[in-house]
């Protein structure tokens, strides 16, 4: 009897083993790592984006999205960091939200410039929000405020609070932090209550804020500004910071072969040029803004120049 | 069903919850922090204080009521051995889940304490624990697709 | 707004939408049935499924597993004491002594008549509260927020009356328990020794499965018999009785579906702490609490009324503001982004249509799911028969497996068991569980709460009674301590003037 159930155990373990082939890519479904919690924005962008990019792949595979959070997006960049370079993994991440523990020198199981980039999806700025009724109309106002202004953002390693402080003290404006907000919804509500004067929040996020009037936009931070009152970082004599955006990337383990690559790049800039992709895009308030692997590459590249230099401000 | 008896006055808990809080606030001296660190020692400070408290209670007249137990079941006192024995199954399973994945944990928990802690026959644990192993299998392999966990080896 | 109602009952009434309903409600049961698993997981699940439907059939279905999860995991906390998702918890304090008393079938009857009609009166309350929902949602910040785990903290800590120290020294432990992992205030890690699993805390759920399952499960491997006992017979009729006795207390129910809705608006609060403070208050309010604990059917009732009006104070802040009421609004709201929907304060201009549709969606699960509940009531009720010794190793391995698919992790499972036997000895040794579960669970609000404040307030500690919101939670702090000692200092101070004469 007890050899019977060994056996049987022996014979679960090998149909848990998987096994590969060797037929040419894609032969089976691709896993795309999402490295947050299901729901939300940016699971739901790459939950989309996954759907239309499987229609562009050969062989009618599909692209199974899989949720991997933990660890503020490093349990799924080491996840796919490490995984087999043969194109069945790949993920989703937000730059430069995985960049910056690797800047901090946080022990990380990656290296964000040695992960193989596919492409670019699309970008985003922040928009420097005052509750609608603040006198806080622009970065003058701020600076004349008498004291230092109280902004609201979320982790101290998050891209709000990074871009929060970088902006700050390259403009000399004084400040503080009041961190530990859950999310972007949270400190917005923090704006709109007073606990918070101000906050960096995405500019995608605060449209349906702006459009019920809750908010208003003080100055842009990554973005241009095609409104005269409202000021953006070249106005404001920072050009460099005009490179402070959310980035969302495209991006397998190293080492991926050039064929593979170009597979995977090409179905994802055909997605990206999808109309009813881009209809999704447009009525959710997301954008998209195509880039191939080179390119994507070197902003990577560029971009940890850029946080580099900013060192001290990283804690 | 038989209930353990429960035992109120121990020292026992109050000196392994005594140990773990010192622990904890030795581990936030040394690793924390400084910011970070002051509400859970701080807690840490409050619990060992109620602990004391606790422990006073002894030396007061007026002991610490039991709950009532009014399902009119009778207390039995059950062997520390088999206590023992019952929380090592659970260690046993983990272990061999972290190990060696559900698959190969899976059955095998299931037959051994069937068997041997349950004091069934063979015949039953074994085919209680095929048919709840395949099961398992159906409803999470192939009806929601989760990937079970296969161990440090696979 | 009739009119909106009715206009979502008519885009439901299709044959496709109601198919899509049921089938959320038999995945939302069975996923509610499986502990670990529960509405959470249910929608991420289910939610590439949603791709080619309209936003108002993946809302239906949506709706549907919301509405369901509750009824399921009433199941698995009555006939197994182990909570089939986190708010049943509190349902297993007397469902599972009623079952234990071969009363199973009773116990299922009330919370499947609870739920639904607990599900309706927190819509109506959702409704009725609707136009004032931004001003609602704008009362809370960091000092509310403090003061209301506080309040969550000392109404639990304090509900057992005869173990009130040791429920105080749980909640310690289950503090320092809640405060191990990566702080977003202070941007320190905690107690993790580097461990990348510990980064991101304790799991609720896994921590939950444990200390209420698998503990329970222990026991009953050790003591052998089944859960049924010495009842001598399951009575498998008491279906019946269950539903008139939550009809006689219909004010429990609406109490609990008012504390559900209110408390389940919370973000960061939510459901499990509405179903234990809804339990405790009834208890309090009752003429013999002490009775609580061993199968009185009110205290499956109470947080049955509870669980299913949570989801609709969930959807307050959610449709509100954006801002996920609960971790299962917080995937919902992936569903709506994925259906072209932008979460914000515009949602409720711009998609109402929708949103009723769930609203609707959410009453009619709960009732489908209560008429399959009733209707498997004598199946479910034979669980209660068969031999502990099988039943405990399958209800564990199922519960370590469902622990495990929630996020992957083998983390889970470990932290699952190790929570497991911890509560088995505490147990043993008459340490009350709930208030290290509760206090696991409010834990990071209650300190985030309170250092935010500190920081906004720039030291100053008044501003936690600046606000009348704050000043209204002290009160019912303060209220709730007295509550909790006064009976018991009159009392022991009535019994030293008897004693003296």
């Amino acid at each position: 009897m007890k050899k019977l159930v060994l056996a049987a155990a022996f014979l679960f373990t090998l149909v848990g083993c998987s096994d590969s082939s060797n037929d040419p890519f894609p032969n089976r479904d691709i896993e795309i790592i999402i490295p947050y919690n299901a729901g939300g924005g940016f699971d739901a962008y790459a939950r989309s984006l996954a759907q239309y990019m499987q229609k562009y792949l050969p062989n009618d595979v599909n692209i199974l999205p899989m949720n991997m959070p933990g660890a503020g997006g490093r349990r799924g960049a080491s996840h796919v960091y490490r995984a087999d370079p043969d194109g069945y993994t790949i993920g989703i991440f937000n730059m430069p939200g995985i960049l910056l523990p690797q800047i901090q020198g946080v022990k990380i199981n990656y290296d964000v410039n040695l992960l193989t980039w596919l492409s670019t999806l699309s970008v985003d700025g922040y928009g420097i929000i005052v509750d609608d009724e603040s006198p806080l109309n622009s970065i003058e106002d701020i600076k004349n405020m008498g004291r230092p202004i109280v902004y609201g953002a979320t982790g101290p390693s998050s891209t709000s609070y990074i871009a929060t402080t970088i902006v700050s003290e390259s403009l000399e404006i004084p400040y503080e932090v009041i961190t530990g907000y859950k999310g972007s919804g949270e400190y917005i509500l923090g704006v709109i209550r007073g606990d918070v004067d101000a906050a960096f929040a995405n500019y995608s996020t605060i449209q349906p804020y702006l459009e019920s009037g809750d908010i208003k936009v003080t100055a842009m931070i990554g973005i241009d500004s095609n409104d005269p009152n409202i000021k953006d970082a070249n106005d404001l004599g920072i050009p460099e910071l005009s490179n402070l955006k959310v980035v969302r990337m495209m991006a397998g383990p190293p080492g991926m072969p050039e064929d593979i690559k170009a597979t995977l790049e090409q179905a994802m800039l055909n997605a990206l040029n999808d109309a009813d992709f881009k209809a999704w895009l447009e009525s959710t308030g997301n954008d998209s803004f195509p880039v191939n692997s080179a390119g994507t590459t070197a902003s990577v590249k560029e971009m940890t120049l850029f946080y580099d230099k900013f060192k001290e401000f990283l804690d | 069903m038989a209930k353990t008896a429960t035992n109120t006055t121990s020292i026992a808990p109050v000196v392994f919850i005594f140990c773990f809080t010192v622990g904890y606030i030795a581990t936030g001296y040394i690793y924390l922090d400084e910011e970070s660190r002051h509400v859970p020692i701080l807690t840490g400070y409050v619990t060992i204080f109620l602990l004391a408290l606790e422990t006073l209670k002894r030396f007061m007249p007026s002991m610490a009521e039991e709950p009532k137990d009014t399902s009119g079941m009778e207390a039995v006192t059950v062997e520390l051995s088999r206590e023992v024995i019952g929380l090592a199954y659970v260690v046993f399973l983990a272990a061999m889940i972290y190990v060696f994945g559900f698959y190969a944990a899976i059955p095998v928990y299931l037959f051994v304490a069937i068997a041997f802690l349950g004091s069934q026959t063979k015949k039953t644990a074994g085919i209680s624990a095929i048919i709840a192993s395949i099961v398992i299998y159906v409803v999470f392999e192939l009806i929601l697709e989760t990937r079970l966990y296969q161990g440090l080896f696979f | 707004m009739i009119d909106l109602l009715l206009n979502a009952l008519s885009d439901i009434a299709s044959v496709k939408t109601l198919l899509l309903l049921l089938m959320g409600v038999m995945f939302g049961l069975m996923f509610g049935v499986i502990p670990g698993l529960g509405g959470t997981t249910a929608l991420a699940i289910l939610m590439p499924l949603t791709f080619g439907m309209t936003a108002i059939n993946a809302f239906a279905m949506s709706g549907g597993i919301m509405g369901a999860v509750a009824m399921g995991g009433a199941i698995s906390a009555i006939l197994l004491n182990t909570p089939g998702t986190a708010p049943n918890a509190a349902t297993t304090l007397d469902g599972y002594p009623m079952a234990k008393q071969g009363r199973a079938a009773e116990a299922i009857g009330a919370a499947a008549t609870a739920s639904p009609l607990g599900g309706l009166f927190g819509v109506m309350t959702l409704l009725m509260v609707l136009p004032v929902a931004k001003e609602l949602i704008l009362l809370f910040g960091p000092p509310e927020f403090f003061l209301l785990a506080v309040f969550g903290l000392v109404t639990i800590a304090l509900s057992d009356s005869t173990n009130l120290l040791r429920g105080l020294i749980s909640a310690g432990v289950g503090l320092m328990l809640a405060f191990v992992g990566y702080d977003t205030v202070t941007g320190g890690e905690r107690f993790t020794y580097g461990s990348d699993y510990l980064f991101d805390g304790i799991p609720l759920v896994p921590a939950l499965v444990g200390l209420f399952g698998v503990t329970e499960m222990i026991h009953l491997s050790i003591t052998g018999g089944t859960v049924a006992g010495d009842a001598g017979e399951v009575r498998l009729h008491g279906v019946v009785k269950g539903i008139k006795a939550t009809l006689k207390n219909w004010k429990i129910v609406i109490r609990g579906s008012l504390i559900g809705t209110i408390i389940g608006s919370i973000p960061g609060v939510g459901g499990t702490v509405a179903t234990f403070i809804a339990y405790s208050t009834t208890k309090r309010a009752d003429p013999d609490p002490e009775s609580f604990g061993t199968g009185r059917i009110e205290g499956v009732i109470a947080p049955e009324s509870a669980n299913n009006a949570k989801d609709s104070g969930a959807l307050l802040p959610t449709i509100a503001f954006g801002i996920p009421g609960s971790a299962e609004m917080a995937v919902f709201l992936g569903i709506l982004v994925l259906h072209g929907m932008q979460p914000g304060p515009t949602m409720l201009l711009n998609n109402e249509r929708e949103i009723y549709v769930l609203i609707i969606a959410l009453t009619l699960s709960a009732v489908f799911s209560a008429i399959i509940g009733i209707a498997l009531v004598r199946w479910l009720a034979m669980i209660t028969l068969v031999k502990g010794q099988i039943l405990a190793p399958l209800v564990i391995a199922v519960s370590l497996v469902g622990t495990y698919a929630i996020d992957s992790r083998p983390g889970d499972v470990v932290i699952a068991a190790i929570l497991g036997m911890v509560g088995y000895l505490m147990l043993r040794f008459n340490y009350p569980r709930l208030p290290l579960v509760i206090a696991l669970v409010l834990g990071e609000t209650a300190e985030r709460g309170f250092l935010q404040s500190m920081m906004i307030s720039q030291g100053n500690w008044e501003i936690f009674i600046s606000s009348i919101t704050s000043i209204i939670m002290v009160l019912l702090i303060l209220f709730t301590l007295g509550w909790s000692f006064i009976p018991g200092i009159l009392k022991s101070r009535r019994e030293a003037r008897a004693k003296s004469k």
